[in-house]
């Protein structure tokens, strides 16, 4: 894997040498945490075509593969149309496909379970609860409210909304409210996050903040996190491999381990080299997304 | 303008103290030094106009965490001030902008004016001369009518009092003295729509009873008969209240059923949509003759009056509600008892709440149609009863405690809308 980036663009010698050690001591982290681990999430194959029997079908998904294991963080990057979100939602249980299999920890998706939380990219909370309802949902629609009345206080600080409790969604600006999503989803102690452009309409500042916090979290209750985004550095920042979707039908292009040692910083080197390396894949699969932001 | 600036910064710093996680600081830092370096860079050049800035770079360095944005924010109305150069005009016109709701002059003098009106009144009712008929169209005045000024005088004198005392009490709430002095206005024509009034009838004559009586007449009646009012403002009360009771039960239980199940959709919606068009009214007849007695048939038409529109409003409410609210609860571990409970009745809420407003005007006219076509009490039996007779100050009395009555019904289902919906955007004033 590391000699895949080093092809990348030729570094200094001087500079070389400290980028291979770097590069040795961040693999091994990654690689303790993910290989060692089971496959948790595990996508076989899997087909699925919107209006199968008209004219104008789409093939949102073709034969698609994934595994992901225990404690990893994955993205999925594509251009819009290349099938991620749908895949996320087959993962989720929300949708199914024509052809293939997935299961999680072993067992077949038979449907949506609060075992895999999900985030939706406009948070979706409920406008009439409050911020503490809103996190307690969970709780209540498993009717365990009563014994672990006291997660939510716990979640609501671990998202940094103390208080924010009684504030209603609409009085609370984007990047609260998907923290409140996050832990929403996080209450029920899911084996797996997914989560859908989360971040797709917040402003740069936010961003970064709320990747911060997502990297918290997922350090801290060591969860399976699945990430749908159209951001690359959002995804070189925060994964541990990374899946390059391309679009008519949509497809899992190539899927890239990101070998950097964390806390990663978004203008070293390898994170650039990483990153004209991921956009230049994506040109070739038709599109290059504008870089939102640099530091 | 100064007040907004400063305070963004003290706002911003206390949410970013909860939010900014630690590792973040470093660079925060270098952006508020930046944010410091351009607001001192400002300064230098357009120094008139940024005068009053040093106290927003103190506050900037002050708080390095909250600069972000404020950062955005310095630098944009730096650009907008020195564009404009009249940065005081536009404080001014903020601070305008600044109530869009009492935006009437606020000024002592105009309701100093507005109490005044009231005393104009009274005096005009002693100081013009009553002009008072014998006999006209069979009405004798000498006996037969209401004229006595003397409840007219002290209503005048007392809202008089009322505002003068409102005045002093306002001292001690900011929101209420906004209230009145944006009130004044109106409440001055409204005096003024009294002398009026008062002389034009009961001083000249000029606009003639019986169909035009003035508000002596009528302040002189009410008072006097109000045990009577009470017994028909009592019954019409039981027989909305009744009706607008059950109309409501029966339409959200209904309205939920459609809302939820296929198969009462299918076979209820067509017949709801149908029937929600013709109104209530239309029904007297058939009403009358398949209920006795007549308050069970009045009680029959107003729950068809809320029913039909509540459960159509109820049913739309569930509709609408997002897909993704659904998709979210069920992978929160939501079983169906739960979405209905906890997601499509809460979404349908505001709708409920737009369907009984509309049941309840709904329910007044059809009340009163009611009332007048076949009921021995109430306040429409009372309106018909009174013109018969010719008394049409009777007419104008229960239309007014009508006015009475409603708005206050009214206002308890609002109060209530209000804290339910607490959590709709925009519908809380401030």
């Amino acid at each position: 894997m590391s000699t895949k980036i080093a092809q990348g663009a030729p570094a200094s010698q001087t500079d070389q040498a400290v980028q291979i050690e770097a590069r040795t001591l961040a693999e091994k982290l990654v690689h303790q945490r993910t290989q060692d681990s089971p496959v948790l999430i595990s996508v076989q194959h899997v087909t699925r075509v919107y209006n199968a029997e008209e004219d104008s079908a789409t093939h949102a998904l073709e034969d698609v593969s994934l595994e992901v294991c225990t404690g990893e963080f994955v993205s999925l990057i594509g251009p819009s149309g290349c099938g991620k979100t749908t895949l996320l939602r087959l993962i989720a249980g929300l949708d199914f496909p024509q052809a293939g299999t997935l299961s999680v920890a072993g067992e077949e998706i038979a449907g949506p379970s609060y075992e895999r939380g999900y985030v939706f990219q406009q948070g979706a909370l409920y406008p009439w609860a409050t911020v503490e309802g809103n996190i307690a949902t969970g709780l209540k629609a498993r009717g365990v409210y009563r014994e672990k009345k006291q997660d939510v206080t716990r979640f609501v600080a671990l998202v940094g909304l103390t208080g924010f409790e009684k504030a209603y969604p609409h009085e609370v600006s984007g990047g609260m409210a998907q923290r409140v999503a996050i832990a929403r989803a996080l209450i029920n102690e899911p084996k797996a996050l997914l989560l859908d452009e989360p971040m797709g309409a917040l402003d740069s500042f936010t961003r970064i903040e709320l990747q911060d916090r997502l990297l918290d979290l997922w350090q801290r209750l060591g969860s399976t996190m699945v990430l749908v985004t159209h951001d690359v550095d959002e995804a070189i920042y925060l994964s541990d491999r990374i899946a390059i979707m391309t679009p008519r039908p949509g497809r899992i292009n190539e899927i890239i381990s990101v070998e950097l040692g964390r806390p990663r910083s978004r203008s070293s080197p390898d994170f650039l080299q990483l990153r004209s390396r991921i956009l230049e894949k994506l040109h070739l699969a038709g599109s290059i997304p504008e870089p939102e932001f640099s530091i | 303008m100064l007040d907004t600036t400063t305070s963004v910064p003290a706002r911003l710093s206390r949410t970013a103290a909860r939010t900014t996680p630690g590792e973040n600081n470093a660079a925060v830092q270098t952006a508020a030094n930046g944010v410091a370096a351009r607001v001192v860079l400002g300064k230098n050049s357009a120094a008139a106009t940024w005068a009053e800035s040093g106290e927003n770079s103190a506050a900037a360095q002050s708080a390095p965490n909250a600069v972000i944005r404020s950062a955005a924010e310095l630098t944009s109305t730096f650009i907008t001030t020195s564009k404009a150069k009249v940065p005081i005009k536009a404080t001014a016109k903020a601070s305008a902008k600044a109530d869009p709701v009492y935006w009437k002059p606020q000024s002592r003098v105009w309701y100093a004016v507005a109490i005044g009106g009231f005393l104009i009144a009274l005096a005009l009712s002693y100081l013009v001369p009553d002009n008072i008929p014998g006999l006209v169209r069979g009405v004798d005045f000498s006996t037969d009518y209401p004229l006595d000024p003397t409840n007219y005088r002290i209503f005048l004198a007392a809202i008089a009092v009322i505002l003068a005392l409102l005045y002093l009490v306002s001292h001690f709430f900011h929101s209420l003295r906004k209230r009145l002095l944006h009130k004044a206005q109106f409440i001055f024509a409204g005096a003024l729509a009294l002398a009026i009034w008062d002389i034009l009838t009961s001083k000249l004559f000029i606009l003639q009873p019986p169909y035009f009586p003035g508000p002596v007449t009528i302040l002189d009646y009410l008072p006097t008969n109000w045990l009577n009012l009470l017994g028909h403002i009592g019954a019409s009360s039981r027989l909305f209240a009744l009706g607008l009771i059950i109309g409501t039960v029966a339409g959200i239980g209904t309205g939920i059923l459609i809302g939820w199940y296929r198969q009462w959709f299918y076979w209820l919606f067509p017949v709801l949509k149908f029937t929600g068009v013709v109104p209530a009214t239309a029904w007297m007849p058939i009403a009358t003759v398949l209920f006795k007695p007549a308050p069970v048939a009045m009680t029959f038409l107003l729950v068809i009056a809320s029913w039909f529109i509540i459960s159509f409003m109820m049913c739309q409410g569930m509709e609408s509600t997002p897909k993704a609210l659904y998709e979210v609860s069920e992978t929160l571990g939501a079983k169906r008892s739960f979405l209905l409970f906890h997601v499509a009745i809460p979404h349908a809420t505001p709708s409920i709440f737009t369907g009984i407003s509309m049941a309840t005007s709904m329910s007044f006219l059809t009340l009163v149609a009611a009332e007048m076509m076949g009921a021995t009490a109430g306040l429409g039996y009372f309106i018909n009863y009174s013109k018969t007779f010719s008394k049409f100050y009777q007419v104008y009395a229960a239309i007014i405690i009508m006015f009475i009555v409603f708005s206050i019904i009214l206002a308890i289902i609002d109060f209530i809308r209000r804290r339910v919906l607490r959590w709709q955007k925009g519908l809380v004033q401030q």
